[in-house]
């Protein structure tokens, strides 16, 4: 940089101000030689920081500081703490935010991609955005009034630690309300998984409902294998290989002991926290009548006991120790004799139902 | 006083036998010689009456003889320096006036005036140095440092130039000067009525144009300040 000549009028430690013969003051860079203040010196001038030169980066700082503060809430507030996923023939996910409205769609299979290029869904609430769903398969005739079929659903949360999901009876009368609408007979199976199977599903390959059955049917020893699941509709593998979903999907029961709570008045709300479910116990009246409407059976009250067992059962197959089938059936046996007693005639009483 | 290119032109003058020439700079230095002598000696002084006036002038007579010019020491400055040490030398002489240490220094280097020109340059180094705190204390009082006459210096020759200006006018108009010692800060508005200036400009170069009106106020205190810059008016003679 070029140098400039003056007379020093002040010292400083690495640097020097001098006045030109021009009649400007500068700093300079401080000659290696002693100096003296009066001396003619020539030396190249240094930048000088303007005062209060940080006020500038700390307004722009703040305004970053803001706008990433910003940035980061839409994106919190846009992400999916939940996925419900349906199963009908097409297989669909939805990612559902905290403000109960769908955030993310997906289509696990073709038809579901197609379906969901059919179907608004995103920005909807999910009730809504499952009606829709449900009411675009019947135009697109996956569904067919008067033709049986099975809906599977399922709702899942995103994180192990998110606590409030949409309830799945939600979701089940959402699919209900459309499927009444259009006057198809199909059955609905709501259930609520842990994260990790859906992970184990995506793995897999399948739809959470589709690997859910999967495994809980191996649990009760009628095992269906994922690429059985992967190639075929659940109806069209209940039809082969004789089974019923909603008794396959169902957990068994750990305990035979159950919670004893009355059930919320009125509807149930639409987001609850997971760990708690309501019970009906004297509803048996009603439970025949639910299940010729084809609807799931109040036993999800077992469910929320069993989610640990699901998610250790994931856990287990995630460490890869177990291999499933058998080491299923020999755990399972004893637990299976005792309630299957109690179940064992209810299985019969819907298979009379719906037969 | 005399402005300094008139002072050069008429150095040079008497320096080369015209006697007329050295008239006119020995009369029109003698107040300089007044408010030197009366600074030594601490008292009042008036011409004809006291012989330390008298001795001065010898002194000032001496020193358009002696100079050699060099940037470094104007020739104001080594005038005063001439009149201090033949000045000292006299009232050692008389017994009754005390010296004071400064006057000391000049007694002891009296043999080496003669001889040597490292003693200007010592000396002269020492004038400025004091010089210069001293405008440094005199901006302080109006709450301007060097730092920050360094960041508000102008940049551009232009507004240098008119800032300059603007010192000069305002160093020049008493009342003008007497409200920036009162008040410690510019009369903005007056004078950009005054010099045309706008006065965002001198609002932003509020604290330059202090420093630059003072130091031509009092140039023969910042004798080696006021010389070294070069003012617009000198500038624009030399290309004349």
């Amino acid at each position: 940089m070029k140098q400039i000549t003056g007379l020093v009028i002040e010292i400083k430690k690495k640097t020097c101000i001098i006045l030109t013969p021009q009649g400007e003051f500068r700093e300079v860079a401080r000659p290696v030689k002693n100096v003296r203040i009066g001396e003619e010196i020539t030396s190249a001038p240094v930048k000088i920081l303007p005062a209060a030169w940080w006020k500038p980066l700390l307004a722009a700082a703040c305004v970053c500081l803001f706008l990433s503060a910003s940035f980061l809430y839409y994106r919190w507030s846009k992400e999916a703490i939940a996925y419900v996923g349906l199963d009908i023939n097409p297989s669909v996910e939805l990612g559902v935010n905290r403000r109960q409205l769908v955030c993310e769609s997906n289509g696990l299979d073709a038809d579901g991609e197609k379906l969901l290029q059919q179907v608004t869904v995103r920005g909807r609430p999910v009730n809504e955005a499952v009606e829709a769903l449900v009411a675009g398969a019947v135009t697109a005739r996956f569904l067919k009034p008067g033709e049986a079929g099975i809906i599977l659903t399922t709702v899942t949360a995103a994180k192990e630690e998110i606590r409030e999901i949409p309830d799945k009876q939600l979701v089940l009368q959402s699919v209900e309300k459309a499927l009444r609408t259009f006057g198809v007979q199909a059955e609905v199976v709501a259930e609520q998984t842990p994260p990790q199977v859906r992970r184990q599903a995506r793995e897999a390959g399948l739809s959470t409902g589709k690997y859910l059955l999967h495994l809980r049917a191996a649990q009760k020893g009628r095992p269906v294998s994922i690429e059985e699941l992967r190639e075929k509709t659940i109806t069209e593998l209940e039809i082969k290989k004789h089974f019923k979903t909603e008794d396959l999907i169902r957990p068994l029961p750990e305990r035979q002991q159950e919670k004893k709570k009355e059930p919320p008045a009125g509807k149930p709300p639409a987001f609850k926290s997971g760990a708690e479910l309501p019970e009906r116990q004297g509803d048996s009246g009603e439970e025949k009548e639910e299940k010729k409407n084809g609807l799931f059976t109040p036993d999800d009250a077992k469910q929320g006991k069993l989610q640990g067992d699901d998610q250790e059962e994931a856990k287990k197959i995630d460490a890869g120790e177990k291999k499933k089938p058998p080491a299923f059936l020999k755990g399972n046996q004893e637990k299976e004799k005792g309630p299957e007693k109690k179940e064992g005639g209810k299985e019969r009483g819907k298979k009379q139902a719906s037969g | 006083m005399l402005p300094f290119t008139e002072l050069e032109k008429e150095l040079s003058k008497a320096r080369t036998g015209d006697p007329a020439a050295r008239e006119r700079i020995l009369e029109g230095l003698s107040p300089f010689v007044l408010q030197v002598v009366s600074r030594l000696c601490q008292k009042r002084l008036e011409w004809g009456r006291d012989d330390e006036l008298s001795i001065g002038l010898i002194a000032l007579n001496e020193a358009i003889d002696r100079y050699r010019e060099e940037r470094q020491v104007p020739f104001l400055a080594y005038a005063r320096l001439l009149i201090k040490s033949r000045l000292t030398d006299y009232l050692r002489r008389q017994v009754h006036w005390p010296l004071s240490l400064d006057n000391q220094e000049v007694a002891a280097s009296l043999e080496a005036v003669r001889a040597q020109e490292e003693y200007w340059h010592h000396e002269a180094a020492r004038e400025r140095e004091e010089e210069i705190k001293e405008f440094n204390a005199l901006l302080g009082t109006f709450g301007i440092s060097f730092t920050e006459l360094a960041q508000c210096s102008p940049k551009h020759a232009d507004t240098r130039r008119v800032l300059l200006g603007a010192a000069r006018v305002l160093a020049g108009h008493s009342e003008l000067i007497s409200r920036l010692f009162r008040a410690k800060k510019l009369p903005v508005r007056e004078l950009a009525e005054l010099t045309g200036v706008s006065r965002k400009t001198l609002e932003r170069g509020r604290k330059y144009v202090i420093a630059v009106a003072l130091i031509w106020y009092h140039c023969e205190e910042f004798l080696y300040l006021c010389n070294y810059l070069r003012w617009p008016e000198a500038e624009k003679r030399e290309k004349q």
